[in-house]
């Protein structure tokens, strides 16, 4: 369990204590006009800038494969390009991002648009809490600050802030650099940060579909949906279990066209072809 | 003149209360469904005498023959919709006017606020409004004027009789504290004095629930020949005992400890109860922010 959760998310070294504290205090006093990024793999509540980018403009947020430049957001945050300047990586992407509240990105992969070069990302908590977690693998990893967190996104995973403040990271997209092999050389899972989900009963099951049963009859479809996503983040799930369990939702009260959209959406999320 | 007054419109919409726009997105949630017939505010705001610690009073009518369904989903929407950080507590304070009441906890743009849901059949609206001098915010026009279903009556009863488990105990400690705080913060005694013995109470049947369940109508009584026959037993009876004996008109300070003694006691004697609500517990402190903890 460990050696499979290890290659999914790790903890690559810590970050200086006093400088992290230079850097929160950028992060929450100097970005402003966050791009909110709506998708069908998030609830809502999920806000980036870029820190490095094709354009170096702060506002444009879309990832993709390129040689970065500092961004004016960058610049006016010299703390944290100080930190991203000691890490000497081989960038492709430096964001910061901004998870709500009660925001949750469902179980999906990512970098499945992109072209086959090998990559990595790296997560720098910068403000969390204990309800903030990714979940990978049926267990559930909360990224502690002081920490750099190495994640590979091409499995499946979610990530959530179930009740705030508000969680705000920096996060690295690289290339395969020695400085990065240096980094990542000796990965570890601290004490305290992984939390295996119980298995989703039958009884469970059953008490939950029924739940989200009665809110879709009663006209609260998107409650019952989330109702059903945010089982990922509780229980251990078969891969798109949640999914499944919307589509049939959708199934048992005949409403054939939504039923089929979660099927597709499930397809396109999971990278399943 | 017209001037000054639109200055003085611009600058009330500046410093609207943040409880309208939690009222806004929780009556345009529960409005999407048409079992939801209407909803009135009561309480401070429909007086006019709200401040910024107020709660949201909201009674919310619905259908009668939905009504059974309906609470037995709403803690499930009220998470996944109002923000709410956890259960909502089975309000045993508002006054029994025909449907069940419910205390959430809800995050809004970084700050926990306090949502009083009253849930109603649409066929006692007409009573409470007038009870309450409630403030008709929504009325869904197309629910007509449905007949009392005979079954909402002993539903009541039956959630009204049942006895709370210890997770729900644990709400009910929380939001007392949370309700006991704001009577600090602004100089109300008699209330702090009476949520404060309220607060009390709750750690005691917290303790009879886990630890001497056959035996909860003593109430206050035997505790001692009932509860200290076991280590966990004698230390949760001292938690309780120094909470007993603090001054009975809370500070911040001593509501701190109220609640650390609480919860502590309520790790030895249910720990699965807390475990269940961990990240609910410890987003509540991070909102409480009692400064002066010791």
């Amino acid at each position: 369990m460990t050696t499979s959760l290890l290659r999914q998310v790790a903890c690559a070294g810590a970050v200086d204590h006093a400088l992290l504290e230079h850097v929160r205090h950028e992060a929450l006093t100097v970005p402003s006009g966050w791009m909110a990024e709506y998708g069908e793999y998030q609830s809502g509540g999920w806000e980036t800038l870029s820190l490095l980018n094709r354009t170096g403009r702060a506002t444009d947020v879309t990832i993709t494969d390129c040689e970065p430049t500092e961004t004016d957001l960058l610049a006016a945050m010299p703390a944290t390009r100080q930190l991203l300047a000691d890490l000497g990586l081989h960038f492709m992407w430096a964001r910061i991002a901004r998870l709500d509240a009660a925001a949750y990105l469902w179980e999906h992969r990512d970098y499945g648009e992109l072209k086959d070069v090998e990559r990595h990302r790296l997560h720098i908590p910068i403000v969390t809490s204990s309800s903030a977690y990714l979940v990978l693998s049926g267990s559930a990893v909360h990224l502690a600050a002081g920490h750099i967190w190495r994640l590979t996104p091409t499995y499946a995973h979610g990530a959530c802030n179930r009740f705030g403040p508000a969680r705000v990271h920096l996060i690295l997209d690289c290339y395969a650099s020695p400085e990065l092999a240096v980094l990542t050389r000796d990965q570890y899972l601290p004490a305290g940060s992984v939390r295996p989900l119980p298995p989703l009963t039958d009884a469970l099951l059953r008490h939950h579909a029924a739940q989200a049963l009665r809110l879709a009859q009663l006209g609260y479809a998107k409650a019952a949906e989330e109702h059903l996503l945010r089982l990922f983040f509780d229980h251990t799930l078969p891969e798109g279990r949640a999914y499944d369990l919307i589509a049939d939702m959708y199934d048992a009260i005949g409403h054939d066209d939504a039923a089929d959209g979660w099927r597709e959406k499930k397809a396109v999320l999971l990278g399943i072809n | 003149m017209s001037t000054c007054t639109e200055a003085i419109d611009q600058l009330a919409a500046v410093n609207r209360p943040v409880q309208l726009a939690v009222m806004e997105r929780i009556v345009e949630h529960l409005a999407a469904g048409p079992a939801v017939t209407h909803m009135l505010v009561r309480g401070s705001i429909a007086r006019g005498t709200s401040d910024r610690l107020s709660d949201v009073d909201l009674v919310v009518g619905v259908a009668p023959t939905a009504f059974e369904e309906f609470v037995t989903v709403h803690d499930a929407l009220a998470s996944t919709t109002l923000g709410a950080i956890m259960p909502g507590w089975p309000d045993t304070i508002v006054p029994r006017m025909g449907g069940l009441g419910y205390v959430h906890l809800i995050e809004h743009d970084g700050r926990l606020y306090q949502l009083d849901l009253y849930l109603a059949p649409t066929d006692k609206i007409a009573a409470i409004t007038k009870l309450t001098r409630g403030h008709l915010v929504y009325r869904n026009d197309k629910a007509g004027d449905p007949a009392p279903d005979p079954a909402v009556a002993p539903f009541v009863e039956a959630r009204l009789a049942a006895p709370l488990t210890c997770e729900q105990l644990i709400v009910e400690a929380l939001v007392l504290t949370w309700m006991i705080h704001k009577r600090i913060l602004r100089g109300q005694r008699f209330m702090a004095y009476a949520e404060h013995h309220m607060l009390a109470t709750t750690a005691r049947t917290l303790i009879r629930t886990a630890l001497s369940p056959r035996n909860a109508f003593y109430g206050w009584y035997h505790l001692d020949t009932d509860i200290s026959v076991t280590p966990i037993g004698r230390s949760c009876l001292r938690d309780l005992e120094a909470m007993i004996t603090a001054p009975s008109l809370p500070t911040s300070g001593s509501l701190a400890a109220s609640l650390e003694r609480i919860l502590t006691l309520a790790h030895r004697a249910a720990p699965q109860a807390v475990d269940a609500l961990r990240l609910s517990i410890e987003a509540y402190r991070h909102h409480l922010e009692l400064t002066d903890l010791p």
